[in-house]
């Protein structure tokens, strides 16, 4: 084998070498960013769902029914440990599509939440006031009518003791 | 008969009762008295539903169920992660005195959603493969929970004192923290023993 055959092997094969690497490295470059991706939107719906329940707590402290949202929340919740799953079974379009679907529920349950939480507080408020004027109205005319009644007994029994007549109830001692 | 100072006196303390129940619907929106005890409960149930029947002599490839509950007792809704783990005899459980989890990672999780006083419960069903008998230990390859396999390499030492090569199957509860934004060790954790046999 001449010197310019070596030559060219040598260069064939680096060539091949490097073909091989960069294959290795673009093959894999797209799965790992896939993954990332994936991996950062269950994140991000794991984040959204507990901004979801911080929501229901709010609207429910508000005095609002959440009965219905909790029921979301479980749905979302389970989204999420089914795309936790899936992603640790190399699933990720799988994982992906359960990511999304958490995150679309926990949103969907964050805005209902601030309505529910909105219409509770202004029903809270009207409700506060209404029992307020009522127990005001009530104990005023209730102390008026006791005072009245008050008087009025008062009469009777000073009218009551003017007109008893004194009696002896035992001998004086001595 | 009684005298007027007397009568004044009854009669002002009736008034004042009146009084305090016709405010009564305001006072209870003010003022809030603090409830009972708070607390979260978490348990391990058989496969009937029940604190009996649980799964203990276990062989490779047969299906064995339980059943995990939560109740929230917290006095407002709770947002709770049951983290389900896997140890050999040696492994660490968690710390109760210090409130410290089990470093283990955990193999699945529930994600439960409670208001106060309300219940949860979910069956747990799992299986294990890949078991291997070699001198005196015992190998688990994977463990299918609620049909998701998972890979877990546990290794367990003959244990002669209590004749089996002994695992354990345990649930850590853990809570939302509002505040912090964060998920705490709850404090409480339920575990099943579980002997390896051929």
């Amino acid at each position: 084998m001449n010197y310019s055959s070596k030559c060219f092997i040598r260069a064939l094969t680096a060539l091949l070498v490097a073909l091989v690497i960069i294959g290795v490295v673009f093959h894999e470059a797209p799965l790992a960013s896939a993954s990332d991706e994936v991996s950062s939107k269950i994140d991000l719906a794991d984040s959204m769902l507990q901004n979801a329940f911080a929501g229901v707590l709010q609207a429910k402290s508000s005095g609002a029914n959440v009965s219905d949202l909790m029921v979301k929340l479980d749905e979302a919740g389970g989204f999420l440990t089914e795309a936790k799953v899936l992603y640790l079974q190399g699933n990720l379009s799988g994982a992906d599509l359960k990511a999304d679907e958490c995150f679309s529920t926990a949103n969907a349950t964050v805005e209902e939440a601030a309505l529910l939480k909105s219409s509770a507080l202004a029903d809270g408020q009207t409700s506060f006031w209404h029992t307020l004027a009522f127990s005001s109205a009530a104990s005023a005319a209730f102390v008026i009518a006791s005072f009245l009644v008050w008087r009025r007994f008062k009469r009777v029994y000073s009218k009551k003791l003017l007109h008893m007549k004194p009696e002896v109830a035992s001998d004086a001692e001595d | 008969m009684l005298k007027i100072e007397d009568y004044k006196i009854v009669f002002a303390a009736a008034c004042l009762i009146a009084v305090l129940l016709l405010a009564s619907p305001t006072l209870g929106l003010i003022i809030h008295l603090p409830g009972g005890d708070k607390f979260s409960e978490l348990c391990v149930l058989g496969s009937g539903g029940l604190a009996d029947d649980y799964p203990f002599n276990v062989t490779a490839d047969e299906s064995y169920l339980i059943n995990v509950g939560v109740d929230n007792h917290l006095g407002s809704s709770a947002y709770y992660i049951v983290y389900v783990k896997f140890r050999n005899q040696t492994e660490p459980l968690p710390d109760t005195t210090t409130g410290t989890p089990s470093p283990l990672s955990p193999i699945c999780e529930y994600r439960v959603f409670l208001q106060d006083g309300k219940s949860w419960e979910a069956p747990l069903t799992f299986s294990f493969s890949q078991v291997s008998f070699s001198e005196n230990q015992s190998r688990i390859g994977s463990v299918t929970m609620n049909g998701v396999t998972y890979g877990i390499n546990e290794t367990s030492i003959w244990d002669a004192e209590n004749n089996g090569y002994y695992y354990e199957l345990f649930m850590e509860l853990w809570i939302y923290n509002a505040e912090s934004h964060l998920f705490q060790y709850h404090n409480r954790y339920v575990a099943l023993w579980l002997n390896m046999t051929a």
